[in-house]
């Protein structure tokens, strides 16, 4: 996959404050993007720099092999999906969406065929002739997408696209927005803060933080092989128990010895943390042989899991594990009750920044 | 219980506008219709004669010429005021208060001592015509004062002020996000401007066009001082009728006729604006 964005050593400080830091990525032609990162970690900057909003500091973007960061926003083949929709009140849903080919000097039959076309792929065409403010905030997400997506951008930008959505039709329009990314072809670069958002949509991720990627890789790589705690952590949830790397494997204290995946990365002597999922955790209600014994502090009933807090033998940290809603234990289990939990190395990491 | 407690809240502001704001419209409604006594007062004749005395051509005149001074001032405060509006609106929050106490700086000092300034002004020995003498620019003085444009000067300086903040509050409003949604959707900054920003300013665009428009077509100061007196406009004939002709039933005719005018004009702009509120209202 060739790349069609590329950011080469961008920096962008406000005053003082280094939004975004000598940061490079690169985005294919036909690739779902994801910048997922807490608030104020400059994904929306670097977001508004592509989109050429705001001039960076230093380095380049190029779009298709071509510098385009002294390029006007206007002129640029890219459309922004804003946060707010932004879209404009004084016209109909229609001209909304037509506004953008007009720009390009459509008229006509034609600027009404390609309106229409765009209009049905969002499932709008019903509603052409309302103002925003007749509109649900869905269907105003959609109009937004349908004005930016009729342009035919090479590359289109959503910041915080769902991020107005309740959780049900957040979930269904994720979904919709991957079909809609594949049936277009248009590369999408997505801005969220929502982890999961990210992990369901995103062909690739880059975590941010502090104006710095963390982590870039497809989905699955940031949430089994995180490179950092900061990563671990925001990627889902996860256990660290804090130990230090000896000859014969990572002490824990209280716990004993333990293996991990990357075991062998770790120099002797450095301190670290043992990383391990909660649904990684393995729970039974009989004592087996190298398991860890603990008592259940606390629980929560999620419906298809049971959340549970342990108190393991000798250390003091309480550990999460989450535990299906089809194992037997989850039918008697209760504060109190003494567990035997385990992991294999393979499932653990041990992180040590 | 909450009724009366509502006739208490609400009953000194009522009182204060039946007092000084509808009483006194509809005595002078009321005397509009009655006949001039002989030494100057009124006889209680009814009659539509005051009417149909102020439809004359030689009154329907000053009407057009007023309409067309007042005229003329609202479109070059529109222009003036919306670069300035536009500007501030821009700018951030802290900023925005300071040039808004300077634009309405001038307002706090005397009406009259602002006029007659513009008369050191504009007068043939005046700072403007001496300074265009001294560059070279013109031999004789030009005639700034005492004809249209010193009324028209005096007005748009006097009433800009109103049309910075009543644009000031229409763009101020415009989420920034939708000019850069247009910038983003290909248009040129010319392009954004009137696609959206111009028609989502309208209803301040309204609101201070009126506002100019109706005091200064009301205005018998500016008129009288810079205009020389050789210009009436139909402030200056009310003036006159009520105190130099002392008949007050045909000035308070024709200050009923401007009266409706103002408020036509006005409830116009209201259902304007609500209409469009009502339409547009960004949830």
């Amino acid at each position: 996959m060739s790349a069609l964005l590329e950011v080469v050593g961008v920096s962008k400080s406000f005053g003082e404050i280094a939004a975004v830091d000598n940061l490079s990525l690169s985005v294919g032609g036909n690739e779902f993007f994801a910048l997922l990162g807490p608030s104020g970690c400059g994904k929306t900057t670097l977001l508004r720099m592509i989109a050429g909003f705001e001039r960076p500091d230093q380095g380049r973007i190029l779009l298709d092999g071509i510098d385009i960061t002294g390029i006007k926003a206007n002129k640029r083949p890219i459309n922004l999906m804003f946060q707010s929709y932004a879209l404009f009140p004084h016209m109909t849903v229609f001209a909304n969406v037509a506004y953008g080919l007009e720009m390009e000097g459509l008229r006509g039959a034609e600027l009404a065929k390609r309106v229409d076309a765009v209009l049905e792929l969002v499932q709008l065409s019903a509603l052409a002739k309302r103002k925003p403010a007749q509109l649900s905030g869905g269907q105003k997400q959609r109009v937004a997408l349908a004005r930016a997506l009729v342009k035919r951008p090479k590359l289109l930008l959503l910041d915080e696209p769902l991020g107005a959505l309740d959780k049900k039709l957040r979930e269904q329009m994720q979904i919709e927005l991957k079909r809609l990314q594949q049936e277009t072809g248009i590369a999408f670069l997505v801005v969220t803060h929502d982890q999961e958002e990210a992990l369901t949509m995103a062909d690739r991720i880059a975590l941010l933080r502090a104006g710095r990627i963390a982590q870039l890789g497809e989905p699955r790589a940031l949430y089994e092989r995180p490179n950092s705690r900061f990563v671990a952590d925001f990627i889902g949830q996860m256990n660290f128990l804090e130990g230090m790397r000896v000859a014969e494997g990572f002490a824990v204290p209280g716990l004993g010895l333990f293996n991990a995946a990357n075991l062998d990365d770790l120099p002797l002597g450095a301190a670290g943390a043992l990383a391990v999922r909660p649904e990684r955790i393995a729970v039974q209600d009989t004592e087996v042989a190298g398991a860890i014994a603990a008592e259940v502090e606390g629980l929560a009933y999620l419906g298809q899991d049971l959340i549970l807090h342990l108190r393991l033998d000798g250390h003091d940290r309480p550990v999460v594990a989450r535990v299906h809603a089809a194992n037997p234990i989850t039918m008697h289990v209760a504060r109190g009750s003494r567990l035997w939990c385990g992991w294999s190395p393979a499932n653990s990491l041990i992180l040590s920044e | 219980m909450i009724v009366s407690r509502r006739i208490v809240l609400t009953g000194p502001g009522i009182a204060w506008i039946m007092l000084l704001l509808v009483i006194p419209c509809a005595l002078l409604l009321v005397n509009s219709f009655f006949e001039r006594g002989i030494y100057g007062g009124i006889d209680y004749i009814f009659t539509f004669e005051n009417y149909v005395r102020a439809v004359d051509p030689l009154y329907a005149e000053i009407f057009w010429n007023s309409a067309r001074v007042a005229g003329i001032t609202t479109l070059i405060s529109l222009a003036l005021g919306y670069p300035a509006a536009y500007c501030i609106a821009l700018m951030p929050k802290r900023r925005q208060m300071a040039f808004l106490i300077l634009v309405m700086l001038p307002l706090w000092s005397n009406y009259l001592i602002r006029t007659y300034a513009w008369i050191v002004l504009l007068n043939g020995e005046g700072l403007i015509n001496r300074s265009l003498i001294g560059l070279g620019l013109i031999d004789a003085p030009l005639p700034l004062l005492y004809n249209d444009f010193a009324i028209i000067t005096g007005l748009t300086y006097a009433y800009v002020p109103f049309m910075i903040l009543a644009l000031f509050s229409s763009i101020s409003k415009l989420a920034p996000e939708l000019r850069e949604a247009s910038t983003d959707l290909g248009a040129s900054p010319l392009m954004t401007f009137r696609r959206v920003t111009l028609p989502l300013t309208l209803p301040g665009i309204a609101a201070g066009s009126v506002f100019v428009f109706v005091l200064s077509i009301g205005n018998f100061v500016t008129p009288d001082l810079l205009g020389g007196g050789k210009r009436t406009m139909i402030g200056n004939l009310i003036y006159d009728q009520f105190l130099t002709a002392r008949d007050w039933p045909f000035g308070s005719a024709i200050a009923a006729i401007v009266i409706g005018v103002m408020m036509a004009l006005l409830t116009i702009q209201a259902v304007l604006v609500n209409r469009r509120d009502r339409e547009e209202k960004i949830a």
